[in-house]
């Protein structure tokens, strides 16, 4: 096995491999100016502030408050395939799509029975949970904050109490002073029988580009917060 | 610190690092107009954060690193829109080949592109890597805590990088020589 202290020094050819890339892009230059680039962070600064202060919420909201982690009532067996349901209550039809923006965050579906949850931001986890229970999942949505201590690596929660029944899903990783949302998480809902909690951990790491990976597990019932560890888990 | 005092601090910094940066960007990107958006995009970022980021160990390396980050981001926005042929691409790799020329990057030869072109099909981690160690410049160390990881880490990334580029490019040199 190979281990670091094995690995040689860059060597002659590694230097002309090197000098082959800085060749590449040699005598490039950038035509932007400072004025430009503050004019730049001066309207992400102000975005980041209304997304902050909840400006810019749509009109799809929640329609009601929904109890967090409270057991379904879909009168399904343990263990079935569970079934979407609208903020009423009423089972989300097959072909039947769901748009929810809220400050930070959206939560929709094709009518596929898979949900795309996308986080820009965690504004207000328990609006999350909120949009996730109304379509009748039960959750539990977090903000985990890495002790300064454990720097190095991804974090990882300690096992938790309960028995696992999908693995966590390292769904994004975002970097800079304001955390960008990308793809968002793909969860196959319909797969998430009646009774299971998903949790959707959103880590902010406590490095210079606050990284956050968020990633989302399903369990047989809620296994509690996140503690970080230091073990690592591989992301990429 | 007066608001004029960073401002002035910040744009001495942009005049000294946004080129290197720009050229570290430009490498892993197919396109130049690209690489200039995700550069100035994250000096913004930079500018934004000053007070705390001029206390970085490595500025600059925040800057390249959040740029490629932000392009990752765009590519995958892009993925989603863009039909591709040959099947789906694996994470952020893209095969040589895959894409378009450098239509706005005229003065690059054919032998750069094919090497930014490998540079691309790295894994990020080992594309951070040897953005940093190579454009930037920066030491083991620094690349590290500018990382966040340990220097062995950020010494097995660069020879597993160093090894795939010239995997990479003798493969593709094989490619060119059946062609003739």
């Amino acid at each position: 096995m190979t281990t670091v202290d094995d690995i040689e020094p860059t060597g002659p050819d590694d230097e002309e491999l090197f000098a082959g890339l800085h060749r590449s892009v040699a005598g490039a230059a950038m035509t932007t100016s400072v004025a430009e680039v503050e004019a730049l962070g001066r309207r992400a600064r102000k975005r980041h502030r209304a997304l902050q202060a909840g400006i810019g919420t749509s009109a799809a909201a929640l329609v009601a408050a929904v109890a967090v982690l409270a057991p379904t009532t879909d009168g399904g067996s343990s263990g079935s395939a569970r079934g979407l349901t609208t903020a009423t209550g009423r089972p989300l039809a097959l072909g039947q799509t769901l748009n929810i923006q809220e400050a930070g965050f959206s939560l929709s579906s094709k009518g596929d029975g898979k949900v795309t949850l996308s986080i820009k931001e965690v504004v207000d986890a328990a609006r999350i949970q909120a949009a996730l229970a109304s379509i009748g999942i039960s959750n539990r949505v977090e903000r985990v904050t890495v002790p300064a201590n454990l720097d190095r690596g991804v974090p990882y929660c300690e096992p938790r109490s309960g028995e696992q029944l999908i693995d966590p899903d390292p769904s994004s990783i975002d970097n800079g002073l304001i955390p960008l949302g990308r793809d968002g998480m793909t969860i196959n809902a319909a797969g998430i029988a009646a009774g299971d909690v998903l949790v959707v951990d959103v880590v902010t790491l406590k490095n210079w580009h606050n990284d956050v990976i968020s990633t989302w597990t399903v369990y047989k019932s809620d296994p509690g917060p996140c503690i970080p560890t230091s073990k690592s888990v591989k992301v990429q | 610190m007066t608001v004029d005092q960073g401002s002035e601090d910040f744009a001495a910094f942009y005049e000294r690092h946004r080129d290197p940066c720009f050229r570290a960007v430009l490498a892993t990107v197919p396109d130049r107009h690209q690489a200039e958006e995700l550069t100035a995009e994250a000096f913004a970022r930079a500018w934004a954060g000053w007070r705390r980021l001029r206390k970085h160990p490595a500025p600059a390396a925040w800057v390249v690193r959040t740029a490629l980050n932000t392009h990752i981001s765009w590519w995958r926005r892009r993925r989603r829109e863009v039909a591709w042929d040959g099947g789906a691409l694996d994470g952020d790799a893209i095969r040589i080949g895959a894409t378009g020329p450098d239509s706005a990057d005229g003065d690059a030869t054919a032998a750069d592109l094919v090497l930014r072109a490998a540079l691309r099909t790295l894994p990020l981690r080992q594309r951070e890597v040897v953005v940093l160690r190579v454009f930037l410049d920066l030491d083991t160390k620094t690349t590290a805590a500018a990382l966040g990881v340990a220097p062995g880490t950020v010494q097995a990334h660069l020879h597993r990088a160093t090894k795939a580029l010239r995997a990479e490019l003798e493969a593709s040199s094989e490619q060119e020589e059946m062609k003739r």
